[in-house]
């Protein structure tokens, strides 16, 4: 039986629920529904509110040094370690921000908003509207929307084909930039190559596929459906094996999902409050249990791997160190 | 019919409820005085509204998000299963925090169809354990309809005709603005359109917010009043009415014909379904089954829950919806007795 150390480090309440976190180096930060961003961990006496946006916090993405937020009513902005670099009023719901070279992608109704610096400039992708968006490589993206995805050439800012699909809620990229995986309101996920405008799709989720993740090591894909957790095993020709392994552990719809940067450990939050770590070493049962007092909202690794942060909808958020699996 | 259970997860031992109120321009008004009055009533609340437009009396005890409307679909071209993304985020955003929101209002959209948002609503898995639905109250201004009516089309189209089939409350504003007759003429034609709801106007008869909460109104039974009630009905060329099909029967309904019937009124009206409700007596179940949906999707759930100590043997589902055959809806549901 394999199991992994895990020992909480840090537990604060914040004032209100914070529904994305991040790391930038070793600072944890946090983007709460009061529309504040703040940086965990701080002592009371020294904790600072980077910035307040107008509204509650619908999307937030981490770079190397920076932060790009945004907020339900269009409030956006993006912080560095020292607060507020440039703040923007995008005029309608923020629904997803992507940190994409040295510019920050926000999903704003039918467009990207492609900000440098202080200037921003939107790009209509032709998708209806838009739901998600992620890196892939350098200065590709892709972006998910009602009815389908976009190859989105950020430095050019201008689109590079698209792929008629359901409904995509959720997107994640393989980190040896082969595949992104889009996970749609239906139940499926598609597989698309890079640069590719075909999709294969990946079928059977009993309800939308919300989240998605790939292991560090961009050796199989995770996906939930409501309490259903599962890993595809990827290979360079894709993820083509007629059935995922099914990871039971959770009893409750999955809500949060993280995967390690420097292993291939994935953490999963559920509505009851429970969080797993999982390895693919033993697929059987969880390497390591731990319980917030909410719904957990959402989960993040540190850049290291050695750390994990949670939170929940009572404002908990918590921190663990957390020692690789030992057989 | 095996009834099912929604998980209720420990944080959240209640559901929270949600009155959808649509309607033209006056819904937001009326949504946002709705409110105000949970807000700073003998118990107040803590009340969430959303819609797609600002509130039009803006008050700080009112958590107010206005926010676009996204709408997906499961399968590409399917209208059966479509649902409003936005209204998941923001419900789980008034919901699942340190204070949570204790009864939540959307707003619909004039230009919007209002099935998408009551099957959003019933069948999205996180709204499913964070929120039930309380009850459908749709405005009417009595001035614009009864200025319609006087060129006999007084529906604006499709989307009001469908929100009215399956209103559970009918508020009409303005009603003082318009004369005895056309007030007359205008309550017979929504009457027509609605053999569910209470029709109420306030300029006759104030309104009490306990006629628009606390509904309840999409379980169990429902109360349909008889079609020879109903006025001959006047439309605009192109628009249809949808019909209201009252299947009943007296006994104990075998539970697989009761499946298969089910199942096929899904399968051969899905699209077509506003919405579809009522409580059956099925043998091998101790209390009847009390089921209700919108389209292609319908749940079910023991009617222990409403009427700890009444078990009748009275079978009753009401369907609304468009094009529905009738007389096979009511022959074959009949034909589901056990024998």
């Amino acid at each position: 039986m394999i199991r992994c150390e895990v020992a909480v480090v840090h537990r604060e309440r914040l004032p209100d629920a914070a529904r994305h976190l991040g790391w930038v180096g070793s600072t944890a930060f946090a983007g709460c529904d009061d529309g504040s961003v703040v940086i965990v961990g701080a002592d009371r006496a020294s904790r600072r509110v980077l910035h307040r946006l107008s509204g509650p916090v619908t999307a937030f993405a981490v770079g190397h040094d920076r932060l790009a937020v945004g907020a339900i009513d269009g409030s956006a902005a993006v912080i560095g370690r020292a607060g507020t670099e440039v703040g923007f009023d995008l005029g309608s719901t923020v629904w997803g921000a992507g940190m994409i070279g040295d510019r920050c992608a926000f999903v704003v109704g039918t467009d990207v908003v492609i900000a440098r610096g202080a200037a921003h400039e939107a790009i209509p992708l032709g998708l209806g509207s838009l739901t998600s968006v992620t890196q892939v490589t350098g200065s590709l993206a892709m972006v998910g929307g009602v009815r389908g995805v976009a190859w989105l050439d950020v430095g050019l800012a201008a689109r590079d084909g698209w792929i008629e699909l359901p409904t995509i809620v959720s997107l994640g990229a393989d980190p040896r930039h082969r595949f992104v995986a889009a996970g749609d309101l239906g139940g499926s996920i598609h597989i698309v190559r890079s640069g590719s405008q075909e999709a294969t799709e990946l079928s059977g989720y009993p309800d939308r596929v919300e989240l998605l993740g790939w292991l560090a090591s961009g050796g199989a894909l995770c996906a939930t459906a409501d309490d259903e957790l599962t890993i595809w095993a990827a290979t360079g020709d894709g993820l083509d094996q007629p059935e995922p392994t099914r990871l039971v552990g959770h009893d409750h719809p999955i809500t949060s999902l993280s995967t390690s940067p420097t292993s291939d450990l994935v953490a999963t939050g559920d509505a009851a409050g429970h969080i797993c770590i999982w390895s693919p070493l033993d697929v059987d049962s969880p390497v390591a249990r731990m319980r917030g007092d909410g719904v957990v909202l959402s989960l993040a690794w540190s850049g290291t791997g050695r750390e994990l942060l949670i939170s929940t909808s009572l404002g908990e958020v918590l921190r663990y160190v957390v020692t690789p699996p030992t057989a | 019919m095996n009834p099912t259970e929604p998980p209720h997860p420990p944080h959240f031992p209640a559901p929270v409820r949600v009155s959808v109120v649509a309607g033209g321009p006056e819904a937001a008004l009326m949504a946002a005085r709705l409110a105000q009055g949970l807000a700073s009533g003998a118990r107040p609340e803590r009340v969430g509204v959303i819609a797609e437009v600002p509130s039009p009396e803006p008050d700080p005890a009112v958590s107010w998000i206005a926010i676009a409307a996204i709408e997906g679909e499961r399968t590409e071209g399917c209208g059966c299963c479509r649902s409003r993304l936005d209204l998941v985020s923001s419900i789980r955003l008034l919901v699942e925090r340190p204070r949570p929101v204790e009864r939540i209002i959307v707003v619909v959209d004039p230009a919007r169809d209002i099935s998408t948002v009551t099957q959003t609503v019933l069948s999205d898995p996180d709204l499913q354990r964070l929120v039930e639905l309380d009850g459908v109250i749709v405005t009417v201004d009595a001035v614009a309809a009864a200025t319609r009516l006087a060129v006999e089309a007084p529906f604006a189209g499709a989307l009001e005709l469908q929100r009215l089939s399956i209103a559970d409350r009918i508020v009409v504003s303005r009603a003082d603005d318009v004369t005895d007759d056309a007030l007359g003429r205008l309550l017979g034609s929504v009457r027509t359109v609605n053999r569910f709801g209470f029709i109420a106007v306030p300029a006759i008869t104030p309104v009490d917010m306990g006629l628009l909460v606390d509904l309840h109104a999409w379980h169990g039974a429902p109360l349909v009043g008889p079609s020879n009630a109903a006025e001959p009905i006047v439309l605009a060329p192109g628009d249809v009415l949808p019909m209201t099909v009252r299947c009943e029967v007296d006994g104990v309904l075998d539970p697989d014909a009761m499946d298969e019937w089910f199942d096929r009124l899904l399968a051969e009206h899905g699209i077509r379904l506003l919405r579809l409700q009522g409580a059956v007596s099925v043998a091998g179940q101790p209390h009847r089954v009390c089921c209700h949906g919108v389209r292609s999707f319908a749940s079910s759930h023991s009617e222990i829950e409403h009427l700890p100590e009444h078990r009748s043997n009275h079978s009753l589902v009401v369907v609304v919806g468009y094009h529905l055959d009738a007389e096979s809806l009511r022959s074959t549901f009949v034909a589901a007795l056990a024998h």
